[in-house]
């Protein structure tokens, strides 16, 4: 298994077209993989589905950890890292 | 066989075309089916996941298209919410397990997920449920078929249905010839709107009109509220004659009076103002020669999405309708919803009586973050042109105070982060409870201006509900007892000094215009299409003529029409 702990530092936070995107992005891997939102502290570890990233409802500055678990789990993260750390390549950034 | 119904009013103008009849969608549990084995209700499930999931991402693809890209992503998100696993999981359970129906499965799937993520004080997981209920609206719709829509009217057609959301009459934007519904009053939001677009339009037909086939050849005269199923030759001969002679007259008309102040007789003067709903309609107002906007409904922002708008898009749209109106005064009313126009990203509670509970300013009052934002948003454009502020749905000397505190608020806020702006707005008032209209004295010490809301104070005043057509007919807006209300908001504003106006639906009628003229009203808004009209009225009665004619109008006691 492996982890991560990312920023989320664009605009619209884990919602809309960045939650999409975050979704369709572990889609593309094999690895199992969880998200828990750090900044509420009442948030529960929860799949990358819809739903789990409804629930968590990360904005802009809060961290977020992600696990995963599986062959790719390195290249999932490395992937995940990269999406996170460009702002869901957003422009407008507040 | 010609057919002949008679209507509570609606749009002024002629349609000849045919009929489009248009079914909302179903309520939810009229579709249960008894006794469906879960395999089949499980695959009608995945077929409607399917289909609206599809449609979400055509939506998406619309929007991002029109260069709304944040309400894209959020059609897309929803489009994988539409499938998300634990929706799909529950159904699945309470199908299979507990031999739920399939609609009663959904809706309590659709409940638990959203009791997962709402409820904590955080509006922004409150708008993350409105996702969740779109989702599941949206099922809904695959499962049960929401109809025909509107976007798929043929043009020409005249559009019948048992009535039209706000939202599905803007639909009707382009080539529909008229539209008839069999519910309604005069003054619902379908008979304003079809003024406003200048589309013909009867409301409150009465459920004969939906009796009517789709394609039967009609024949709808707005002006008369009636319409006609299946004409003789001589009729459709005689209404089409009609149709071409009014319009060559209303095209003269506005070329006419397009240049021409709004004045009586004897030059007293009377501002013929505008309605607007969009920024756009600004154009169409001054095409018609207003002279001003005298509201400005904001709520267009706020209505058919999943998130309040922003205060830059805000900011966008009020900026933009004052630089069409060009240095000529817009009046912007403040978020005016309430429990009858729910709004997904709004915690609204059901009200047994949506008319009396909170709406319009009490709506911001309990939501001061989206009234800040729009004052902002407000005070930002208000450096582009001549903006007033108006409240809606004040009723007391506190509410108002209160509405000016938050103004001030946002202005220092402006002032503090160095955005520009302009603090002096002014800052005034609807006139639409009958509380304000006889404590208008105290009112007009501290507001800049008045505008009577006819709709709304006709509807408090007699107490009759002005979306049930009959009440609408048999209580109208031009009772002695609206005018005298208006008349005594009329003395309380000369004295103060304030500028009143009047922008409701009588304003818009040339015969009730000449009265509020001769009440002392300074300036009638109406729908664009009106002020012609209007205008050509007004120049016909002196101030002292008007004034006669509105103490008259105040005294009587027994209406010809009843």
């Amino acid at each position: 298994m492996a982890e991560i702990v990312l920023t989320v530092n664009n605009k619209e936070g884990l919602h809309a077209r960045p939650a999409k995107d975050f979704i369709n992005k572990v889609r593309e891997f094999k690895s199992k993989v969880t998200i828990q939102n750090l900044s509420r502290p009442e948030s529960k570890e929860v799949a990358v589905t819809p739903v789990g990233l409804l629930n968590i409802a990360a904005r802009q500055g809060h961290a977020i950890r992600v696990r995963a678990e599986g062959a790719d789990e390195a290249e999932v993260l490395a992937a995940l890292k990269q999406l996170v750390d460009n702002n869901f390549g957003e422009r407008d950034q507040a | 066989m010609s057919l002949q119904l008679k209507g509570a009013g609606g749009a002024p103008g002629i349609a000849i075309g045919r009929a489009f009849c248009f079914q909302a969608e179903p309520a939810p549990g009229m579709h249960a089916q008894i006794g469906e084995r879960p395999d089949a209700a499980m695959e009608r499930f995945t077929a409607a996941q399917a289909a609206a999931a599809a449609r979400l991402n055509a939506l998406a693809e619309q929007q991002r298209a029109d260069g709304f890209e944040q309400e894209a992503g959020i059609f897309e998100f929803q489009a994988l919410l539409v499938e998300d696993p634990a929706l799909t999981g529950e159904v699945a359970r309470l199908v299979r397990e507990e031999g739920q129906p399939l609609d009663a499965a959904l809706s309590a799937a659709v409940a638990l997920v959203r009791a997962s993520i709402a409820g904590i004080d955080d509006a922004y997981l409150r708008e993350r449920a409105a996702d969740v209920d779109a989702v599941g609206k949206e099922i809904r719709k695959a499962l049960y078929g929401a109809g025909p829509s509107l976007a798929a009217v043929p043009a020409g057609a005249i559009v019948v249905a048992p009535d039209l959301t706000p939202a599905e009459t803007a639909e009707l934007r382009g080539g529909v010839a008229g539209f008839a519904t069999a519910y309604g009053g005069a003054t619902g939001h379908t008979a304003i709107l079809a003024r406003a677009m200048g589309i013909p339009a009867v409301v409150g037909l009465g459920a004969d009109a939906l009796a009517i086939a789709d394609g039967t050849e009609l024949i709808l005269d707005g002006s008369e509220s009636l319409l006609i199923a299946e004409p003789t030759p001589e009729q459709r001969a005689a209404y089409a004659q009609r149709a071409s002679a009014e319009s060559t007259l209303s095209q003269q008309r506005r070329l006419a009076f397009r240049d021409q102040a709004g004045r009586l007789a004897d030059g007293h003067a009377v501002g013929v103002w505008a309605n607007i709903g969009r920024p756009d309609e600004a154009r169409a107002a001054l095409d018609n020669g207003a002279e001003g906007v005298g509201l400005f409904r904001s709520e267009f922002l706020f209505l058919d999405r999943t998130a309040a708008p922003s205060e830059d898009e805000q900011f966008a749209a009020y900026r933009a309708a004052l630089e069409i109106m060009a240095g000529r005064p817009v009046v912007i009313r403040t978020l005016d919803i309430g429990g009858d126009k729910p709004v997904p990203y709004i915690d609204m509670p059901r009200e047994a009586n949506p008319f009396l509970g909170v709406r319009g300013l009490r709506l911001c009052m309990r939501r001061p973050d989206l009234f800040a934002t729009q004052l902002r948003a407000l005070l930002r454009a208000a450096a582009h042109g001549d903006l007033w502020i108006m409240l809606p749905m004040v009723a007391t000397l506190d509410d108002l105070r209160w509405g000016r505190a938050q103004l001030h608020a946002a202005a220092d806020a402006l002032a503090a982060e160095g955005v520009a702006h302009r603090a002096d707005a002014c800052l005034g008032i609807m006139i639409e409870t009958p509380a304000a209209a006889v404590t208008a004295d105290l009112l007009a010490r501290e507001a800049a201006f008045f505008s009577i809301g006819s709709n709304d104070l006709t509807q408090y005043a007699m107490a009759a509900d002005r979306g049930q057509a009959d009440l609408a007919t048999r209580y109208p807006h031009d009772s002695p007892a609206v005018l005298r209300l208006i008349a005594q908001a009329a003395e309380a504003a000369k004295r103060a000094g304030i500028p009143l106006g009047v922008c409701g639906e009588l304003a818009g009628v040339p015969e009730a215009a000449v009265l509020l003229a001769g009440l002392g009203v300074n300036e009638l808004s109406m729908a664009p299409a009106a002020i012609p009209i209007v205008k050509e009225r007004l120049r016909q009665v002196s101030f002292e003529q008007a004034g006669e004619m509105a103490r008259e109008a105040m005294q009587l006691l027994i209406r010809s029409n009843v």
